[in-house]
């Protein structure tokens, strides 16, 4: 699949690139496609000065150690098939110790270096971090001179941190952008073989800055300049007690020369410029001693001018690079364990330490980061997630298939599912008419029961009253009705009723014994007990009561010796006592005498 | 965010998220309605299975009863007033020629459905009758009324001695009898 950049393609077709890279790439399994050269694990350093020799080195990160790199050509710098064999070869040729996964290439460029002044508005210190970004993305618009082609040419930031009020506070540092090529040859074989190549180019002159200020001798207050003699110029750079950079300048050597013309003067200018005339000079070179048209210049210099005092430096001496190929001090500052060390031993604060950021910046970043045609580390993890996703409710949805097909299965197999709607309703229908048959017995029962029989009645008054001896009924008056009680469904009862009559002495006492509620309720029991009418039932019910008032009097026309003939025709008279009783039972509306007050069907 | 940030989020989780979720929505929709309809079948069947087995108990029940409420229904459904003349006239015959003993002095219909009409919803008509003579044949005629009509109520009943009876003045008593007659 091609890849094509997402800004000519629909949403739907960039969601399917960035799906085919994470699933056809390594792209969402390795991180090194997303870090920097100089972070990844496996390194080639490639270090040229434009001159014969070009430096090659393998360096683990892990393991911190430095091997010799593929021989290059200066020529095969610029060809990319040789180039291109070189990777080849040195993934094949297990020169790491182990297959490395990714290979950061850091291009240290030692064969340029130029200085070119930002714009008076753009020196704000504050600002720097803006204008840095702004020299990636912008150039032109942050350099003095407006007719810069940046096609051509990549500039970076170089502060001075302790720079004199008119001064410049900082500058911006020139490198051409000849190794785009080099880049686009290394992104096309990393396509090619799904193999995360990053390119990372630096100054190897800030690069051996960064080294030197740390390891170089501390000077007293008279500062330092240091004079880094490349093949192709000459930079120097002016350095405060403290370390902080306050100037820096760049001189091309002419033709056929290695060393920058007027050298005395420009280390005489520049001291003088920075305000420190007395400050101790470190020529730093490659070789063992300073070439002879360095010591001549010099010399002749502080004979004729002023005197320098300067101490040559041989970079390869260092003690720190030993072991290194080429002994490049520049490669110095990506050894990590190394490099801590002298960062360590340099005392310098930990906060002070970040400036060296500036000596490191690569030149080979477009800052174009939007633009690029790759999705970044955060959509494949985004790419990734939706996989996840996908695949965790794509399974969730297939087992609440299979869940749904299984309950719905096993519902409808039910016998619950299986019974016809007709048989449940023959089933309701049976049951209403076996209801309605059930309260209509029930309603008939209702209606028939003995709650009030008029033999059961006379028989009643017959064995209390009328049959007792000594006792005489002349008024009987019995009646039955209902009681009302707000909201019941059934009828309470109640039941009077009214004698009078005479009694003679011996039957009033009798008469005494029943005027309590225990008298009659007991004599109620017993005419249950003998007849069997359940309405007279008064024992083990709590749904019955029964009260009784007899008042006795003496009778007005009771005469003691009455004639035969008279009690014949007017018996009363034979009867000392007139008794009026009236006995009042009560039913409630539970007791089985209750009777619907409702109809309980309207079809009856 | 990079340019392939949006249509990743979008195509790669929003679309398909949202598609699987309308998919597990509409699945989960589906079976809840069939579990729904499960359960109300289920519901539906467990009152089937009791309201069988309380037919079983309660025709089990009722089927004894039967015959009996068959009498009873045509024993409502009967007319009152000619019912009971005809039971009384049964009874009342072992007291022919024997006004003494016991005589019906009056049977009449009575409108009013009085305070137990008021109350209660059932069919009812109310009758009052006076006899005179003895308490024990008025005992024994009622006795055989009421077992020939067990859907006579009575609601009230006085009793008064009579002075002056018959031929031979003998004392006798009245009987002022009201009945409730339930109907159909």
């Amino acid at each position: 699949m091609e890849i094509t950049s997402p800004s000519d393609l629909l949403p739907k077709d960039i969601y399917r690139q960035a799906a085919f890279l994470a699933s056809k790439t390594s792209r969402a399994s390795n991180a090194d496609w997303y870090l920097e050269a100089t972070q990844l694990k496996s390194q080639w350093h490639i270090w040229y000065d434009g001159g014969r020799e070009v430096v090659s080195a393998i360096y683990s990160r892990d393991a911190n150690t430095w091997k010799p790199g593929p021989v290059l050509s200066i020529a095969a710098l610029s060809a990319a098939g040789e180039i291109e064999a070189e990777l080849r070869g040195l993934l094949a040729s297990g020169q790491f110790g182990y297959k490395p996964k990714s290979i950061g290439v850091i291009f240290h460029v030692a064969d340029e270096f130029g200085v070119v002044d930002i714009t008076p508005e753009n020196q704000n210190p504050e600002e720097f971090e803006a204008v840095r970004r702004g020299l990636v993305e912008e150039p032109v618009a942050y350099l003095s001179d407006k007719k810069v082609n940046p096609e051509n040419t990549a500039w970076r930031l170089l502060p001075f941190q302790d720079a004199l009020e008119n001064q410049q506070k900082a500058v911006a540092v020139a490198v051409s952008r000849e190794r785009d090529k080099l880049k686009t040859l290394l992104e096309k074989f990393s396509v090619e073989h799904n193999f995360p190549l990053q390119l990372t180019v630096t100054s190897a002159p800030l690069e051996a800055l960064a080294a030197l200020n740390l390891i170089l001798p501390e000077t007293d207050r008279r500062g330092r300049l240091i004079v880094a003699v490349y093949a192709r110029f000459t930079v120097l750079y002016a350095l405060k007690p403290n370390g902080h950079l306050v100037q820096a300048r760049s001189v091309n050597h002419r033709a056929n020369s290695q060393i920058p013309p007027n050298l005395g003067d420009l280390i005489a200018n520049t001291a003088m410029a920075v305000d420190m005339p007395d400050a101790m000079v470190f020529i730093v070179g490659a070789s063992d001693t300073p070439s002879a048209p360095l010591l001549t210049e010099l010399d002749n210099y502080s004979k004729t001018r002023l005197p320098i005092r300067y101490q040559w430096v041989d970079s390869r001496a260092i003690p720190e690079v030993e072991g290194m190929p080429g002994k490049r001090i520049e490669f110095l500052v990506h050894d990590v364990t190394r490099f801590d060390a002298i960062k360590k031993a340099s005392g310098i604060p930990v906060n002070e330490l970040s400036q060296l950021s500036w000596f490191l910046q690569d030149f080979a970043d477009t800052g174009d980061a939007e633009a690029s045609i790759y999705p970044t580390q955060s959509d494949m993890r985004l790419v990734q997630l939706s996989s996840l996703l996908s695949r965790v409710m794509g399974f969730g949805l297939v087992a609440l298939l299979f869940y749904s097909l299984y309950t719905g299965y096993t519902i409808m197999k039910s016998d619950a599912w299986q019974l016809p709607p007709n048989e449940d309703h023959a089933s309701v229908a049976r049951m209403r008419t076996l209801l309605g048959e059930d309260q209509a017995m029930k309603f008939t029962n209702g209606l028939v029961y003995p709650r009030s029989r008029a033999w059961l009645v006379m028989d009643m008054l017959m064995n209390t009253f009328s049959g007792k001896p000594g006792l005489r009924v002349e008024n009987f008056e019995y009646t039955i009705a209902p009681a009302v009680k707000q909201g019941a469904e059934k009828t309470a009862w109640v039941r009077t009723w009214k004698i009078k009559g005479f009694a003679q002495a011996s039957a009033s006492s009798s008469l005494e014994k029943l005027n309590s509620e225990k008298g009659i309720s007991e004599l109620f029991q017993e005419f249950y007990a003998s007849s069997g009418d359940v309405t007279a039932q008064t024992a083990e019910l709590t749904t019955r009561n029964i009260e009784v008032i007899i008042n006795q009097s003496a009778n007005a026309q009771y005469q003691r010796d009455l004639d035969p003939k008279r009690q014949a025709r007017d018996s009363t008279a034979a009867y000392p006592v007139t008794f009026d009783a009236v006995i009042t039972q009560y039913f409630d509306n539970k007791d089985a005498m209750a009777m619907d007050i409702k109809r309980p069907l309207s079809s009856l | 965010m990079s340019a392939y940030s949006g249509p990743i989020i979008k195509n790669g989780l929003i679309f398909p998220m949202l598609f699987l979720l309308m998919l597990i929505g509409g699945i989960s929709y589906g079976l809840s309605k069939i579990k729904a309809e499960g359960a109300a079948r289920e519901k539906t069947y467990a009152e089937y299975l009791i309201r069988v087995k309380n037919s079983h108990l309660l025709e089990a029940q009722l089927k004894p009863g039967r015959d009996r409420q068959k009498k009873m229904v045509e024993l409502l459904k009967a007319e009152i007033k000619p019912s009971i003349s005809k039971y009384l006239g049964e009874s009342m015959a072992r007291y022919k020629d024997k006004d003494y003993e016991l005589q019906q002095v009056s049977m009449k219909h009575i409108e009013d459905r009085g305070a137990v009409g008021n109350m209660v919803q059932a069919n009812l008509s109310k009758i009052q009758m006076t006899f005179r003579g003895g308490y024990g044949p008025m005992q024994e005629t009622l006795f055989d009324l009421e077992s020939q009509m067990p859907q006579l109520q009575m609601e009230k009943m006085v009793i008064a001695r009579t002075k002056t009876f018959g031929v031979n003045q003998r004392e006798a008593l009245t009987f002022n009898v009201d009945y409730i007659a339930w109907k159909w």
